[in-house]
């Protein structure tokens, strides 16, 4: 088996663990909060990403689907932006809604009339998305301040889902600046930063699922967190 | 291809990007989880603090309501009883007695009436609080130098239950003033709006140690204090008199 099938096989464990996701919230959904709701909603968004950006990978003439890393990016940003205003930041933070929002129009507007949505792999660029996660790390970085200020019921839920999110984006932040590198030099020198990002990734979806199932099984208990 | 633009290369610095990154990120979750259980833990400290200052009050509680019952005990043997019991014998015996059973009968009612005021005040609903407390230190005059500075907008209406253990608070003050502090003028400013209530007790008094001071009186006014939701606090040192000093806020 080649370094290229491996992956592809290795690559599936993603949409695997947001089935998995899916399914959890699907089966509490009744006794979930509208917290949990929005991150059930964000796992659903992800999987349907994966599963077009699958398809149409297939199917595209180009022979890639880029695009949807610019596309699940302003998705991990719609997400972050209203987990944390809405339910992890205190009202006086709300403020941040408005540069998220500025970030979101302006990346939308970058991918509609500037960038070449289906441009070919070997010119491709993903500062859309290197924006989008910096706006997320710096989500983190205001709840990780709310954190050390103040004394909040849900400490623990707050630190384990902002920590998850906080390592995969600023890694991503990385891999996004390096990703004309990372996709166009050989699998083989590359393949262990893909195997990184895929792990994380992962590592944050089974988080949000394990903060759905403990919400969804004790919802009493996951009020306080 | 420069050094610097060989994959190889390209793939080496971003490993140490991407590592130093984790590394970073890791210590900053690490220092966050530790002064979030730093802080955890303190609380639980000041909670059992309090638990244990609050377990304190309800000894203190049940051993000032002893006190009490004693001193109310003592009155009535003292007081009562023992007048009683002359009357008694001043009845059977009426030909040896110096004074007459009626005199006797108005002392003993006189004490009686003396402890029910004590017990409970007269009039608690209809009396407001400025009156209370003149009532109270009316009898002093005689021995000491009382002064009364009453400062209200209109006189405030105040809860029979808090008026009484402001009473309450202000007998136990000036009651260790006659007991301890050896004064010669004892000053009572009391200031009332309809938000706050203010009285401050000085006396030109030995004064206390205030390290030193944890008697039971301090601990029943204490009591009292916490039952309101006020604050009070004693300024004192050894020949330098006392000032006592409580607020009561939005009673």
């Amino acid at each position: 088996m080649s370094t290229s099938e491996l992956m592809t096989l290795f690559s599936l464990l993603s949409p695997l663990v947001l089935v998995l996701g899916v399914i959890t919230g699907l089966w509490f959904y009744n006794r979930l909060s509208p917290k949990y709701r929005w991150m059930l909603a964000y796992l659903g968004c992800a999987l349907l990403i994966d599963i077009l950006s699958r398809y149409w990978g297939l199917i595209s003439s180009k022979q890639n689907n880029l695009v949807f890393l610019s596309v699940s990016g302003l998705i991990d940003l719609v997400f972050v932006a209203g987990l944390y205003n809405f339910y992890y930041l205190p009202k006086g933070q709300r403020w941040l809604l408005y540069p998220a929002a500025a970030i979101f129009m302006l990346v939308v507007c970058n991918l509609l009339f500037f960038g070449n949505l289906f441009s070919a792999a070997n010119t491709f660029q993903s500062y859309d998305k290197l924006i989008c996660n910096m706006v997320i790390v710096v989500y983190t970085l205001f709840c990780f301040m709310e954190l050390l200020r103040h004394r909040r019921k849900e400490h623990r839920e707050m630190m384990r889902i902002n920590s998850s999110i906080l390592v995969f984006f600023a890694v991503d932040i990385l891999i996004s600046m390096a990703a004309n590198f990372l996709i166009n030099e050989s699998l083989t020198l590359v393949v262990y930063f893909w195997v990184l990002r895929l792990l994380l990734l992962t590592g944050m979806y089974l988080i949000l699922i394990y903060t759905i199932w403990q919400s969804g099984k004790n919802p009493k208990h996951l009020q306080f967190g | 291809m420069a050094e610097w633009q060989k994959p190889e290369t390209l793939a080496i610095w971003l490993s140490i990007g991407v590592g130093f990154v984790l590394l970073l990120i890791t210590s900053m979750i690490i220092f966050t989880r530790f002064y979030i259980q730093r802080m955890l833990r303190e609380e639980q400290e000041r909670a059992q603090l309090k638990l244990d200052y609050q377990k304190d009050l309800l000894n203190d509680s049940v051993r000032v309501q002893e006190r009490e019952r004693n001193r109310i005990a003592a009155d009535l043997h003292d007081g009562l009883i023992s007048r009683l019991n002359v009357l008694l014998l001043a009845m059977h015996t009426p030909q040896h007695t110096e004074v007459a059973p009626p005199v006797l009968l108005k002392e003993s009612i006189g004490v009686a009436r003396r402890i029910s005021h004590d017990l409970s005040p007269p009039l608690l609903e209809e009396t407001d609080l400025a009156e209370l407390i003149s009532d109270f230190v009316m009898p002093l005059k005689a021995a000491f130098s009382v002064e009364i500075d009453l400062r209200q907008e209109k006189p405030p209406v105040i809860h029979s239950e808090t008026k009484l253990q402001i009473f309450r608070i202000v007998q136990e003050v000036i009651s260790n003033i006659i007991k301890h502090a050896q004064a010669k003028r004892i000053s009572i400013y009391l200031r009332l709006s309809e938000n706050r209530i203010s009285i401050r007790i000085q006396d030109d008094g030995i004064g206390f140690d205030e390290k030193k001071s944890s008697g039971l009186g301090h601990k029943n006014i204490e009591l009292r204090i916490q039952l309101l939701k006020g604050s009070c606090r004693f300024r004192s040192a050894p020949q330098k008199g006392t000032s006592f000093l409580m607020h009561l806020n939005n009673y």
